[in-house]
């Protein structure tokens, strides 16, 4: 009798650990798929290293692109067309300005007051 | 604000990942419980394993589809809500759908609650409301067929098409021990279901346009694609404004 209630007490022990071994697996899948495919969605979203603005022209997608990955703000990704960007791309990737700063042409003409 | 300017937000994706993993969950935990009324038991899945993972699912399903939810909320791309996250066609954002998804929501508060009280309960008010969580899982699908952003992802159509043929085949099972009428009327609504699925995707989200017709606020995406500057910069756009979508939003949501 002992013995039976021994066994079925193991049995019960046995099946009780694996339900907390499958649910762990389970848990650690979906966190992982969750993880991964919140990643995948950042990395893949089609354009969304190109930013399309009124113009639609292409453009740096640093803090001003709609639909660029989170990562990518402050980041100033180059956006070329369709391909992604890694973020350590623009630290060489950074084209010179094509045109120089404008400087002022003269300094501000400064009236004396009429009073 | 900075956020609504600069892109989606890790919220968004995190949205959208989560609620992906909720109705493999969801559909997980269903397939159990239709198995566990089926009185199915083999040994390699004893009564007792199936009917603990059957609760330990649902309870991580609760909780992935609290954070989808919170996320959802909290992320200002398409602005939605507390008060749409709980109380069904409040949402300017694709109203319909996404109340299919604060139904579903609302069940399934009703299915954790009623479970947390049961030793309150009767069993039977119990057992009504756990069988009205049932019908959480096909709200969620078509939720998440009508809503996702990723609806026409080929690999997001497989994993919905895997989740229907998995309930789809618990609950054959379990109509196999069901008598001859119920099973057949049962039958008939499971491939009724899955037809109607199948002929909504077809003529719902794979169609272009699919995001006006669904009910994506259109003036908000025309209005922040006047926002933006002349020389392609985007003005910062407040809280409450679904930003311009991009090139492959534009096409996902059939805007273009």
């Amino acid at each position: 009798m002992r013995e039976h209630l021994h066994s079925a007490s193991l049995r019960r022990d046995e099946r009780l650990a694996r339900i907390r071994r499958l649910s762990l697996w389970i848990t650690g899948g979906a966190a992982a798929a969750s993880l991964g495919l919140g990643t995948a969605f950042a990395h893949a979203l089609p354009g969304h290293s190109v930013a399309t603005g009124a113009s639609g022209t292409t453009r740096s997608a640093s803090g001003s692109s709609a639909g660029a990955a989170p990562g990518a703000s402050g980041t100033g990704r180059l956006a070329t067309g369709g391909v992604k960007s890694s973020g350590h791309q623009h630290k060489h990737g950074l084209a010179k300005p094509k045109q120089q700063p404008v400087s002022t042409p003269a300094p501000p003409v400064v009236s004396s007051g009429g009073s | 604000m900075l956020a609504a300017s600069s892109g989606p937000s890790p919220l968004w994706y995190a949205t959208r990942a989560t609620g992906v993993v909720a109705l493999v969950l969801l559909t997980l935990t269903v397939a159990f419980g239709v198995a566990g009324t089926a009185r199915y038991s083999s040994a390699s899945l004893p009564r007792v394993v199936r009917s603990g993972l059957h609760r330990n699912i649902s309870l991580l399903a609760v909780a992935f589809v609290a954070v989808h939810v919170v996320t959802t909320v909290l992320d200002p791309y398409a602005a939605i809500g507390l008060t749409s996250a709980a109380i069904p066609f409040t949402s300017p954002y694709r109203p319909f759908w996404l109340s299919l998804g604060t139904i579903a929501f609302d069940l399934l508060l009703a299915v954790v609650l009623t479970s947390l009280l049961r030793s309150r309960l009767s069993y039977r008010i119990w057992h009504g409301v756990h069988w009205l969580g049932y019908a959480c899982w096909p709200v969620a699908l078509w939720h998440g067929l009508g809503t996702g952003t990723d609806s026409k992802l080929s690999w997001l159509l497989l994993l919905d098409a895997l989740c229907v043929l998995a309930v789809a085949a618990a609950v054959a099972v379990r109509l196999t021990l069901a008598r001859p009428g119920p099973r057949a009327v049962g039958l008939a609504a499971t491939g009724m279901f899955m037809l109607a699925t199948v002929v909504f995707v077809i003529i719902g989200p794979l169609q272009p346009g699919w995001s006006r017709r669904a009910g994506t606020p259109a003036a908000p995406a025309s209005a922040a694609a006047l926002r933006a500057k002349p020389d392609g910069s985007a003005i910062g756009v407040s809280r409450g404004t679904v930003r311009p979508p991009v090139r492959g939003q534009e096409a996902r949501h059939g805007l273009s």
